[in-house]
């Protein structure tokens, strides 16, 4: 092979597929076309984000974690307070609460780096449980169990009011998560984000070779918990409310689960999970509001046994053929 | 005169046991040096030692007349002093071309660029593509790693190495579990290491150690129990008796 093929093979990670165009173009049609479902769209791109962000830390860089609603929820709480107490531009909270998830995933990276994947687990999981016992005790700042209340939230950029539709949120959480997934696939593909998928392959080469693991691994950390944070941000200016569930350990779980169900090292896992889980969710707690969450379960079980491949495989060949038909 | 590596008065205790006894030697640079002795000598201590992953309870490592006992394994690596693994270490899911690019990149202090790109770097596209060339991976530079015969990934264990820019490279038996028929392509792959590196060849194979090495140290008991050319080594009575267990 010449130059010119190596050069194109090392930078074909990063070149656009028509599959990622046409995902972007779905979403985009979704929002257009369906505006009564504008709340659940909203929902989806939060825990999109949310997932995208566990994607960097399990799928990218292999750390396990059963903790992430830590980030998720300080960065709502930190969104939630600073409306609270007059700050209302909205990118000005996020990129607040992004900087405290971040502050945060930092200071724990030295815990959760050290050990095991066993020794992983529980040291994130035991962070988001002190989150939210800090959470629950400290009621003047959060409002306790209550929830987080008067939370005031200004215009996007001065001049888009969040309207009762929806509308307006979900088109910032939108836009806001195309932006944030730009960069997640930035990082990626820069040597810093091959640097990081051949710690997670293979640790002991890594080293052998002279990358300095600790340190790539506490930025990435770092990174996907401020992105973590910026959706919990999303949830508590769109809704503007705060309540303890933000750092629930169920919320650790789903988003864990939606990466899984998506597939997890290549970005767009957490957010077809969530388009996934959430269409689910929509649909089964229609048709049976009490036992909804038995059938999803039931649901993701089957998607285990039968195997993810086989359930996408299909639908993706049916659609290549169609494109390819064009 | 200053040489490529050299330890002085090496020593390693786990607990009562001495894995390591006041081991003192010098490799040139350039030099083709192999280490053998039977199950048990200690090899395996002396290179987790030499690279950092153990460190030695007295003695000193020199590397190029620099003193490197207390550095870390990845200043070690920074320095030039680069090993190879007995069983296979490498990124199964990235392809030879990336995972040689990534240890280039690294050595020129680009592994946590933000926005660099490596395809539009062409020092690092230009120096890898010649460190596949030297070890025969052009063909399957594009192709999974996982998906290579696993001769070529013996081959690609010892061009990762190559590419962090070695002053020393430490060979942990480069052809353990390499069939009869893909020895040829190993040694072919030794040969066409750079002249400029001094090797340290760890081996089992005898016959693959008398082919490439032009002075061989014999470790037993954790201690160098002789050294010399291969026809000294060969004839010397004391490294029968380790070997064959006469006594």
């Amino acid at each position: 092979m010449t130059y010119e093929g190596a050069r194109q093979a090392l930078a074909a990670p990063r070149r656009w597929q028509t599959m990622e165009f046409d995902f972007w173009l779905a979403i985009l049609a979704a929002y257009a076309l369906l505006p009564e479902r504008s709340l659940l769209l909203n929902e989806t791109a939060i825990l999109g984000l949310f997932a995208l962000s566990l994607d960097l830390v399990l799928g990218i860089a292999g750390i396990v974690s059963l903790g992430h609603a830590a980030f998720f929820g300080l960065g709502a709480y930190t969104a939630g307070l600073i409306g609270k107490l007059g700050l209302t531009e909205p990118i000005l909270g996020l990129l607040i609460a992004g900087l405290a998830a971040g502050a945060l995933g930092f200071a724990t990276s030295f815990l959760v780096l050290r050990g095991s994947d066993l020794t992983r687990l529980m040291v994130t999981l035991s962070v988001s449980l002190v989150m939210l016992e800090l959470a629950n005790r400290l009621t003047t700042l959060t409002g306790g169990a209550d929830g987080l209340q008067g939370i005031v939230i200004g215009a996007v950029l001065g001049t888009f009011e969040f309207d009762m539709f929806g509308r307006v949120a979900a088109a910032y959480s939108l836009i806001i998560l195309f932006l944030l997934f730009l960069l997640a696939r930035w990082l990626v593909n820069a040597p810093f984000g091959l640097a990081v998928q051949a710690i997670a392959s293979n640790p002991l080469r890594s080293a052998a070779i002279g990358i300095p693991i600790t340190r790539r691994l506490i930025a990435i950390y770092s990174i996907a918990a401020a992105i973590a944070g910026i959706a919990g941000a999303l949830l508590a200016q769109t809704t503007q409310f705060v309540s303890l569930d933000v750092l629930a350990f169920h919320r650790s779980a789903e988003v864990m689960l939606v990466l899984v169900i998506g597939g997890t090292g290549y970005l767009y896992g957490g957010l077809v999970g969530a388009v996934l889980f959430k269409l689910l969710q929509d649909q089964l707690s229609d048709l049976t509001p009490q036992y909804w969450q038995f059938w999803l379960g039931l649901i993701f079980v089957a998607l285990v046994v039968i195997g993810r491949e086989r359930v996408f495989g299909f639908p993706q060949a049916v659609w290549r053929r169609i494109r390819g038909g064009v | 005169m200053t040489y490529a590596l050299e330890t002085r008065l090496l020593q390693r205790r786990f607990g009562g046991l001495i894995a390591t006894s006041d081991v003192s030697f010098t490799l040139p640079v350039g030099g083709r040096y192999a280490l053998i002795g039977p199950n048990g000598a200690g090899k395996t201590t002396l290179i987790n030692l030499l690279t950092g992953v153990l460190r030695p309870s007295s003695g000193t490592i020199l590397l190029n007349g620099v003193d490197i006992t207390a550095r870390r394994p990845d200043h070690r690596v920074a320095a030039g002093l680069v090993r190879t693994f007995q069983i296979n270490q490498l990124f199964p899911k990235l392809t030879p071309l990336q995972s040689v690019a990534l240890a280039t990149a690294r050595r020129m202090g680009l592994d946590g660029a933000l926005r660099q790109r490596l395809d539009a770097n062409q020092a690092v596209v230009q120096q890898s593509m010649e460190v596949l060339e030297r070890f025969g991976l052009m063909d399957v530079m594009a192709q999974p790693v996982a998906t290579l015969a696993y001769g070529r990934q013996r081959l690609l264990e010892i061009a990762l190495a190559v590419a962090c820019g070695p002053k020393v490279l430490l060979l942990d038996e480069p052809a353990a579990g390499v069939p009869e028929a893909e020895r040829e392509g190993i040694l072919t792959g030794l040969a066409a290491l750079p002249r400029d590196i001094a090797v340290l060849m760890i081996e089992h194979d005898m016959d693959l150690v008398f082919r490439f090495a032009e002075h061989i140290l014999v470790l037993a008991a954790g201690a160098i129990l002789t050294q010399g050319s291969p026809a000294q080594i060969s004839a010397d009575p004391k490294v029968r008796e380790v070997y064959l267990g006469h006594s």
